[in-house]
């Protein structure tokens, strides 16, 4: 059932995003540990629906941090928004 | 008694059973830490492990597991024994039965790396208890594929106002696939055109019905207006038993809805089993909340849809057929199912759900949480036909419902479309992904020794084969309480193995244990009731009458329970051999599990 739900659960482009979305999220806990938080939504699903609805998305995938939103695949400008985030409010400040 | 009354109870019940009992059981027995790491953060993939958002799991969860059975299950229970066995048990199931056994068999693969009902078993009990519970699961898959099948096929084919919003449903399904996987368009406007023109094709019921009705009736013409199978049905004449046909009509639909289930089986899930979900999630939402909603408000805006009418009890054991019997114990628990307690929740559960739980607190809020909501919506099915909805028992549920749903001001003859509809989105989606885990599980079950099997095409083929087989041969009562006797044996088998489990870490077992004992005595005994029922009721009027089909059907299904009937005593000893195995040592020390990271 594992396997036969890997095989069918996203078309190769969308499945080739998603690992390399995967990779991403893996580095951003390891570089900044406890100090960023990373939540995952699927888009489709009803809190897919009302985050989409709310913060007006509708391309994926979109990524928010503190606010400020991006929406594509180049992770950097994710990164880019994270450091910003640290650096104007680092911990313990 | 009237429907404000009934919902008071369900809330209380609801409240009660989830607040003093079910999570006194987390934080005592289990004790569900939220610093332990789970499956879905140890082994994230994307796909099957992955940590999910505990409300949107709740939504998940829910949507895999109800069906026809608490909806069917109820209607079949009050039209049997009256309305106060029925509640008493919805509202005594739920409450120390069917929450333990939902939440538990999460718990059970969530503190076992993940693994399914079977490799658990075969690792604590037996590898023979592993084979023999892969074989259980694929006869009781096939019931419940059969009876649903049947169900939807008897709707379809009776209710053409209904054709139009199903037919809707599957193109608007397919259309999200495309338009979210390969457009790549944004949701909220893919999900306002899908599910907005959904609604529209459903309430547009009662203009399209003209249309569908001759579709029913040049099918029918086919054969001359004959019968393809003419068999006894017990059900029928005011339960003295009367001949049942089959038409074409009903033959066409169950082959449609096979053939929707055999895509939704071989092609990829973002094609269309999780659209169609998705697009049927909104269908049944909006029909559920306003349908309790309206039972609630009925006794003050609409005094005439609010009141019971059907006799409280109607007795012990009804006369069904000429030579059926039909005790309240055991037939009852097994005629309603998943609202009260259900082994497809477990099922389900130990092998999608709790791969998905991001944190151990989340156990009992989408278990237990998802079979507490299942209830309700075995007690609105019960109230739909309590207020006096007559006819078969999707047509009361339909008509009771949309009565409900009139309250807020909908005309009743679209409310009750909404009705059906949301009656066959809640039983199609399920359906096909039975007949998805009914493939694989004959792939593992046979696939080494027959490789054909291996191949998603023949497997799928052949689930959908036997269960139209069990469709156009079996009598639909009989059929439902196997699929009853069966389901609720596999709950009772989720059990046994949680309660072994439970000994073996050197937990207090007597929660899990104690229903299991009740289950799986009420379920060999229904089962043994049903094969009696099904020989002396029907295979014997029909091979009197020389019919070959029924006689075939009927003989199948005494066969298939019987067989239900071994397995179970084949796993009920090795259980009980490896759970006194760990009742005698010494307790051993629980796993540590990594922590989260």
């Amino acid at each position: 059932m594992h396997r036969e739900q890997i095989q069918g659960a996203l078309p190769d482009d969308l499945a080739e995003e998603w690992h390399a979305l995967s990779e991403w999220v893996l580095g951003v806990a390891q570089r900044y540990g406890s100090r960023v938080t990373v939540r995952l939504v699927d888009v489709a699903s009803l809190e897919g629906f009302f985050k989409s609805l709310f913060r007006r998305f509708n391309r994926y995938p979109a990524f928010v941090v503190n606010g400020k939103k991006y929406v594509g695949s180049d992770f950097s400008k994710v990164d880019d928004l994270i450091s910003e985030r640290l650096t104007a409010h680092p911990v313990g400040s | 008694m009237n429907t404000l009354v009934a919902v008071i109870i369900g809330a209380l019940t609801v409240y009660l059973a989830y607040t003093l009992y079910a999570r006194r059981i987390d934080r005592q027995v289990i004790q569900s830490d939220p610093k332990r790491a789970t499956p879905a953060t140890l082994f994230m993939d994307g796909v099957d492990f992955m940590p999910t958002n505990r409300n949107i799991l709740f939504g998940y969860h829910f949507k895999s597991i109800a069906a026809a059975g608490p909806i069917v299950g109820a209607i079949v229970a009050a039209t049997l024994w009256g309305w106060l066995p029925s509640i008493i048990w919805l509202v005594l199931g739920v409450s120390f039965i069917g929450w333990a056994s939902d939440y538990s068999a999460i718990v059970l693969s969530v503190r076992n790396e993940g693994n399914s009902l079977s490799a658990v078993a075969h690792r604590l009990v037996s590898p023979r208890t592993r084979r023999v519970l892969l074989l259980a699961i694929f006869f009781y898959l096939l019931l419940v594929a059969g009876a649903f099948v049947g169900i939807m096929a008897a709707v379809l084919d009776s209710q053409p106002r209904t054709h139009f919003g199903i037919i809707a449903l599957v193109v608007m399904g397919l259309l999200l696939g495309q338009m979210l996987y390969r457009w790549r368009t944004g949701l909220v406007g893919a999900t306002v055109l899908t599910v907005g023109i959904t609604f529209l094709a459903i309430l547009s019921g009662p203009w399209t019905e003209e249309i569908f009705k001759a579709v029913n009736a040049n099918l029918n013409a086919l054969t001359g207006n004959a019968a393809i199978v003419t068999y006894f049905d017990p059900t029928l004449a005011g339960f003295k038993g009367a001949e049942a046909k089959i038409m074409p009509s009903l033959l066409f639909w169950a082959i449609a809805i096979c053939v929707f289930c055999y895509a939704g089986s071989v092609l990829p899930i973002w094609r269309m089993a999780q659209p169609v979900v998705y697009v049927g999630f909104w269908i049944t939402a909006t029909a559920m909340v306003l349908g309790l909603g309206g039972a609630a408000l009925a006794t003050f805006v609409k005094p005439e849809v609010a009141q019971f009418q059907i006799p409280a009890f109607k007795g012990w054991n009804p006369q069904l057929g000429p030579a059926g019997i039909m005790p309240l114990w055991p037939m009852l628990f097994v005629t309603i199912a998943c609202g009260a307690i259900s082994g497809w929740h477990a099922l389900f559960g130990a092998v999608g759900t709790a791969r998905q739980i991001e944190n151990e607190a989340d156990m009992l809020p989408v278990g237990g949480g998802s079979m507490f909501t299942e209830f309700l919506l075995g007690l609105l099915a019960l109230l739909a036909v309590s207020v006096g909805s007559k006819g078969a028992p999707v047509g009361a549920f339909a008509t009771g419902l949309g009565g409900f749903i009139s309250v807020w001001g909908v005309p009743v003859q679209y409310a009750v479309s909404l009705a059906f509809a949301a009656f066959i989105v809640i039983v199609l989606v399920v359906t096909q992904l039975i007949f998805r885990v009914m493939r694989v599980t004959l792939t593992e079950w046979l696939g080494e020794t027959i490789p054909p099997f291996r191949n998603q095409h023949v497997a799928s083929f052949v689930s959908v084969v036997l269960a139209l087989l069990l469709v156009v041969t079996g009598t639909w009562i009989y059929l439902w309480q196997l699929f009853g006797g069966a389901n609720q044996l596999m709950a009772a088998l989720s059990l046994l193995l949680v309660t072994v489990w439970l000994a073996s870490v050197g937990k207090n077992w007597l929660y899990a244990g104690l229903p299991m004992i009740f289950m799986y005595i009420t379920t060999i005994a229904s089962l043994l009731v049903t094969a009696y029922n099904l020989y002396f009721n029907v295979y014997q009027p029909n091979m009197a009458a020389g019919r070959v089909l029924p006689i075939v059907g009927s003989g199948l299904m005494v066969l298939m329970a019987l067989l239900l009937v071994v397995a179970a005593l084949f796993i009920g000893i090795d259980g009980w051999r490896a759970f006194l195995k760990y009742l005698r040592r010494p307790a051993a020390a629980p796993k540590a599990a990594p922590a989260r990271g």
